[in-house]
């Protein structure tokens, strides 16, 4: 069952008077529950990508569906609203709040939509962390957790909320090769647990290796797209 | 809402040193004003009751020509009655008026008196002593004897004065002056009371004698150079000029007198009431130049923030949650300085409003009809205190909507690079 759709997806950017294609008429289709790896070399294209599907950036040209809806033309209000509700991001470096508790950072995820009693949240915020590998370690502040410990709070904070889409940008770029190995195998897990799309980037191709579906990027242009033989 | 309260609270943690310096910064800007207010409003308050109880009343009524000429101090031109009967005729008939709570007459003329071979010059007050004690508490400054009592020939004086004549309490003086008839004449009183106000116009130039005495030894029986009308509040005086102005209309058809409210027609009070206005501007441009500080603070949070914001905003955060995340912690900032400002700057003004500052080396030389007093003492009032921390939160709160809108516009994909 198709869950996003790219048609034609061109993305310029102006470097002073010059303009840089960054992509140049991408189409893509991905089905509900799919475990996607994009790759390619540096300026391939693989983060202007993932910001036009997580909504983070609009396409000089093309159009993207979501859910059958089409996002590309959205308003900015519009694209933070379809950002809480259906995407999950997972970023090189964790990004947590600094000040808040593994508890708190993930937290922070189901208060923007709001929709859980606080006993609910609590107790799925608790079932996450401990999926995550972190139980015990709820009230610890991302200074007093390891590289991996921070990304597994990023992974639950991405996905406490059950959105449709998760997007991963170099998830294991920052983390050690245990680690990051520990990393990928909870988003396998995650994806099938609970069904989650899951489309990341990778330059690595030991954690390459875990995707069902590889997309390979070239000049903003796919190159290949390759499904795992079961 | 809540969460970002809660955010923007833990965010306020992230580097003490720098909340605690931007607290300290609008703090010592809301203490400032709280101050500042309060002294001006003491300033302020003395010189128009010094004003007010040595001048003007709540309103005067004085002949016109006497206003023109006042510098003079004439005796040709004074009240005397509507139609010559006497000035106590308009005072019954404004007595008459609600909200008329007392009339004082008072009859001023120029004296000398010769000591050391020099003549030495003063004003002479004629004055109902009850009256003049009810309305100014003249009797509070006598530090010396007594206050003069009706119809006998006795007299109070300034220190400053009694000191330049060599004159005591119980010694008698001599001093000379022109009848309303011109002729020059010279009368002996008794000393009962020396005076020492603030006021160097009371202490280096004035004596008190009772009116009647004034009236006989000037030949101006029934006659005074102005009468003070005192109302309940002065600040509503101006609600029954109209009635007053109305009986003049009928009872004074060819304007001989002219009615003056305590805060019009006197340049130096109206100019008060201007620089009222102006210093309101002051206080904000302090405030302004202290969310300086707070304003620097925010904008480094914010560069510092930047792959933060673009994560909030990756999380869902429209630009309006960011924008209120970070006017929240200026707010905050803003609240904690502004109620630090405003204890620290109540507990000083409190102080200094028995304490008082002395400012009597700055006010040599300043011309001493002006009735400044040298000690200004600040006004504690809440309303003080309240216009101040609402100032301060309102004036921090607009200052740092300009870095809460840089984060606001950060484009996520540029702030998460």
């Amino acid at each position: 069952m198709t869950l996003l759709e790219l048609k034609q997806i061109k993305k310029t950017y102006l470097q002073g008077k010059m303009e840089v294609p960054a992509l140049r008429g991408v189409d893509l289709i991905v089905d509900k529950g799919e475990f996607i790896t994009i790759f390619g070399p540096s300026g391939s294209g693989k983060t202007t990508l993932l910001n036009m599907i997580g909504c983070l950036d609009t396409p000089t040209d093309g159009e993207i569906y979501l859910n059958g809806n089409r996002i590309s033309a959205l308003s900015k209000k519009e694209l933070a609203l379809i950002r809480r509700n259906n995407i999950g991001f997972i970023f090189q470096s964790h990004n947590l709040i600094p000040v808040l508790t593994a508890y708190e950072n993930v937290e922070f995820a189901l208060l923007l939509i709001g929709r859980l009693s606080e006993g609910e949240t609590r107790e799925r915020v608790f079932k996450m962390l401990a999926k995550v590998g972190l139980k015990g370690k709820e009230n610890r502040k991302p200074g007093e957790l390891s590289g991996g410990e921070n990304q597994r709070v990023a992974i639950a904070r991405a996905l406490i909320k059950e959105p449709k889409l998760i997007l991963a940008d170099e998830p294991t770029a920052n983390l050690d090769s245990e680690n990051a190995l520990d990393v990928i195998k909870i988003m396998t897990m995650m994806n099938m647990e609970l069904g989650n799309t899951f489309i990341f980037s990778t330059h690595d191709p030991q954690i390459r290796e875990y995707a069902r579906r590889y997309i390979n990027l070239r000049d903003g242009l796919i190159f290949s797209d390759k499904k795992k033989e079961q | 809402m809540k969460f970002l309260w809660d955010l923007a609270q833990k965010n306020l943690s992230r580097s003490r040193a720098r909340t605690i310096v931007s607290v300290f910064a609008i703090a010592i800007a809301v203490i400032s004003v709280v101050f500042l207010r309060g002294l001006i409003n003491g300033v302020l308050d003395t010189t128009f009751a010094n004003h007010i109880h040595y001048k003007a009343g709540h309103i005067r009524v004085i002949d016109q020509e006497y206003k023109l000429k006042e510098e003079l101090i004439p005796l040709n031109y004074t009240v005397n009655g509507f139609n010559g009967e006497g000035f106590k005729g308009i005072a019954e008939e404004l007595k008459q008026i609600e909200g008329v709570k007392q009339i004082l007459p008072r009859l001023r003329f120029a004296a000398l008196v010769p000591h050391d071979e020099k003549l030495i010059g003063m004003q002479g007050w004629g004055v109902d002593p009850e009256g003049e004690i009810g309305f100014t508490g003249i009797d509070k400054y006598i530090t010396e004897g007594r206050m003069v009592q009706s119809e006998k020939r006795e007299l109070v004086m300034g220190a400053d004065l009694m000191e330049k004549l060599g004159k005591q309490v119980g010694d008698k003086v001599t001093f000379l002056y022109n009848t309303v008839f011109d002729s020059f004449r010279a009368s002996t009183f008794l000393l009962v009371g020396k005076v020492e106000s603030n006021l160097d116009f009371l202490d280096k130039a004035v004596f008190f004698l009772p009116l009647e005495q004034a009236q006989t030894i000037l030949e101006m029986d029934g006659e005074v150079t102005e009468l003070l009308i005192i109302t309940p509040n002065y600040n509503q005086a101006d609600k029954i000029l109209p009635q007053i102005t109305e009986l003049f209309k009928i009872k004074d058809p060819f304007q001989k007198y002219a009615l003056q409210l305590w805060n019009r027609d006197y340049e130096l009070i109206e100019l008060f009431n201007f620089a009222n206005v102006f210093y309101d501007f002051i206080y904000i441009f302090i405030l302004i130049l202290s969310c300086f500080v707070l304003i620097n603070t925010l904008i480094m949070i914010v560069n510092e923030r930047k792959r933060e914001i673009g994560m909030m905003s990756a999380l869902g955060l429209n630009s309006n949650e960011i924008l209120s995340l970070f006017a929240l912690e200026g707010v905050i900032i803003g609240t904690l300085g502004s109620a630090i400002g405003v204890v620290i700057g109540g507990v000083l003004t409190k102080v200094f409003s028995t304490a008082g500052l002395d400012f009597s080396a700055a006010m040599e030389g300043v011309s001493a009809d002006l009735l400044f007093e040298p000690m200004f003492y600040t006004v504690f009032s809440m309303e003080n205190l309240i216009f101040a921390f609402l100032l301060g939160v309102t004036v921090v709160t607009l200052a740092c909507m300009i870095p809460a809108g840089m984060a606001a516009r950060l484009d996520p994909v540029g702030a998460l690079r």
